[in-house]
């Protein structure tokens, strides 16, 4: 299963469970959490001036969960009562599967190799200026000398 | 000329979205509540003051959403 629907599955269940609700993400990867109150609950919801102080927050595209200036001020407006911890914790956990979704895989660059070309004896085949040192008996990787080319 | 009023988008009757004007790295946007009064205003718009003198948060974007906070009480006086 791709990471980009695994946040798509996890969206989807914060949704269900009332945790949020929407998440947008924007054409440049941009994403927007939303935690303002349900319709069915906004009808029995207490004055406006008593609903939370901030209830939605947007994260760029390029952004980590963990550590860096998100956290920070996330951190500063739980501590400062602006900003409900559960909205925090699921911010955290969103961008962090968002992030995965946005780094692209390195597996392949880890298991590719360039192929080395052989001779029919199986040893190695040299390049040309490889070649010519080796036959000179001049260590290629050992030489001394004022910089200038042979 | 920056004019904090371009950064804001109206949700419902009680919440705006602050959109921030710079580009820093932290939040991109914050959903506000334009219907606090009394000491939860005065409480909120110190926090962001705060956060401003910690650098958590731009002047510009601390414009917008104080600005966000206060916008029923400027459409009460007009």
């Amino acid at each position: 299963m791709s990471s980009t629907s695994d946040l798509a599955n996890m969206v989807g269940s914060l949704v269900k469970s009332g945790a949020v609700a929407a998440l947008d993400v924007k054409p440049d990867g941009a994403v927007h959490l939303d935690f303002r109150a349900n319709e069915q609950a906004a009808n029995d919801a207490p004055p406006s001036a008593s609903q939370p102080a901030t209830a939605g927050f947007g994260v760029p595209a390029q952004s980590q969960a963990n550590g860096g200036k998100i956290k920070a001020q996330m951190d500063a407006m739980v501590n400062a009562g602006i900003m409900d911890p559960t909205h925090r914790d699921t911010m955290n956990a969103v961008l962090q599967q968002h992030h995965q979704s946005q780094t692209p895989s390195t597996e392949h660059l880890q298991t590719e190799k360039r192929p080395v070309a052989k001779d029919t004896s199986g040893q190695p085949v040299l390049g040309q200026h490889t070649a010519k040192l080796a036959a000179a008996n001049i260590d290629p990787f050992n030489q001394v000398g004022n910089g200038n080319s042979r | 000329m920056f004019d904090p009023e371009e950064y804001i988008q109206p949700l419902d009757n009680v919440y705006v979205v602050c959109n921030n004007p710079v580009a820093d790295g932290g939040l991109s946007a914050i959903t506000v509540n334009t219907q606090l009064t009394g000491e939860k205003l005065r409480t909120f718009q110190e926090s962001i003051r705060r956060m401003v003198l910690g650098k958590l948060f731009s002047p510009k974007f601390a414009e917008v959403i104080l600005l966000a906070s206060e916008m029923s009480r400027n459409t009460r006086c007009a």
